[in-house]
């Protein structure tokens, strides 16, 4: 019951062996599998970590875009509108003196129109004249001496007409 | 008179009984040096040896890192677990011991119970005990020689004072002996009181104190051994 000998150095060696067969067969394996996902898990938590970081930074760099953009198309806006005025203007005046042109015309027609007039009623007046007077007269004159007289009689005639009325 | 003597005759014939189940025989000689006798604790201890190294084998292979099944949970609980609570109890100095304890623990665990089996436990075994207890206060002494040096490891005698330097050598004999009678005793003293009950009363007794000195005692004297084995284990690298 009592007895001390050599299988207690046995029993030594055994325990040496069954520690190193344990540490190998066992207690390594597991630890290492669990010290693998314990990296794992730390690892993919600071991806996360970092993907996190990452979309922040892209949302505000997203927003300065869009507000930047915003300001730019309400640049643009106001570069169109003023764009759009200056052009309202200039057609607005090249309209107005284009009207003013058609006008004058118009008016310098017109009265073109009623010189014309005049001077074709002042030659068949003076053809009136002529042949009222010849009845008048009766008598044959040379018909480029008697114009000229007839002419200067009316527009003398005219003349004093025109002096009288005023 | 006739019962007198027939009691008496009982009692002798339960006291050859018992020392029958408690020595522990020699299994085989080995035929040089004159014989080596191999007791029975060594060749149970290597059968638990082969048993726990092949389910060793058998429980690690196809560990996975992602998706671990059932089996794996268990045994990274178990081994994990242990793992832990060394580790908490012996500090980060301490740490490259741990296998040691666990391997002690599971071995001292299996040597207890391994009486439910039929086989002797080898912790009823002075030698084995013994081994134990020596094994343990090297690793003790060597983690502090490890840590401290051979300067610092020969000044810790004297600490907390010198005068009491001579119960501190003393100490390194009484520890490894405390750990060894403490185990071989329970282990021992337990196996002779299951004996007494099971030659008294042979059904339905033994159940209830089989329990208790089998199973409960068992595996809380390896846990004794071991927690002792890693509060020394910190003492000495603290």
């Amino acid at each position: 019951m009592l007895r001390l000998d050599m299988n207690l150095v046995f029993n030594m060696l055994n325990l040496i062996v069954l520690y190193l067969l344990l540490r190998h067969f066992l207690i390594q394996p597991v630890m290492g599998i669990m010290n693998k996902r314990q990296a794992m898990i730390e690892n993919s938590i600071s991806n996360a970590r970092n993907s996190e970081g990452q979309a922040a930074e892209i949302k505000k760099q997203y927003e300065e875009k869009l507000a930047a953009s915003s300001q730019e198309g309400s640049k643009i806006i106001e570069e169109a509108k003023n764009q759009a005025k200056v052009q309202y203007d200039r057609i607005l005046s090249d309209a107005g003196e284009e009207a003013g042109r058609v006008i004058t015309e118009a008016q310098r027609k017109v009265e073109a129109d009623q010189e014309k007039a005049l001077n074709e009623a002042k030659a068949q007046i003076a053809g009136l004249v002529i042949a009222a007077a010849a009845k008048v007269v009766n008598q044959e004159v040379s018909a480029l001496s008697n114009k000229a007289l007839y002419d200067s009689f009316i527009a003398e005639a005219g003349d004093s007409h025109d002096a009288g009325s005023n | 008179m006739l019962s007198l003597r027939k009691e008496v005759s009982i009692t002798e014939d339960l006291a050859e009984k018992l020392l029958e189940e408690l020595t522990c025989e020699t299994v085989f000689t080995i035929p040089i040096f004159g014989g080596i006798p191999i007791a029975e604790s060594v060749v149970v201890t290597w059968i638990i040896m082969a048993a726990l190294t092949l389910l060793s084998i058998c429980l690690v292979r196809n560990l996975k890192v992602e998706n671990p099944g059932r089996k794996q949970q268990v045994l990274e609980m178990a081994v994990g677990g242990l793992y832990s609570f060394f580790d908490d109890l012996i500090g980060e100095e301490g740490r490259r011991y741990v296998p040691y304890l666990i391997s002690v623990a599971i071995y001292i665990g299996v040597a207890n119970l391994i009486g439910l089996l039929g086989l002797k436990p080898p912790t009823k075994d002075l030698n084995t005990t013994a081994a134990l207890a020596i094994i343990s206060i090297v690793l003790i002494e060597y983690a502090g020689f490890h840590r401290k040096g051979l300067k610092g490891f020969i000044k810790s005698f004297a600490e907390p004072v010198a005068i009491i330097a001579p119960i501190n050598i003393l100490e390194l004999f009484i520890k490894p002996l405390s750990l060894c009678m403490r185990l071989f005793g329970n282990v021992l003293g337990a196996f002779v009181v299951m004996e007494l009950i099971k030659l008294l009363v042979p059904a339905f007794l033994p159940i209830p104190f089989s329990m208790y000195f089998d199973i409960f005692d068992g595996l809380i004297q390896a846990y004794v051994f071991v927690f002792l084995t890693a509060l020394f284990i910190k003492e000495a690298v603290e």
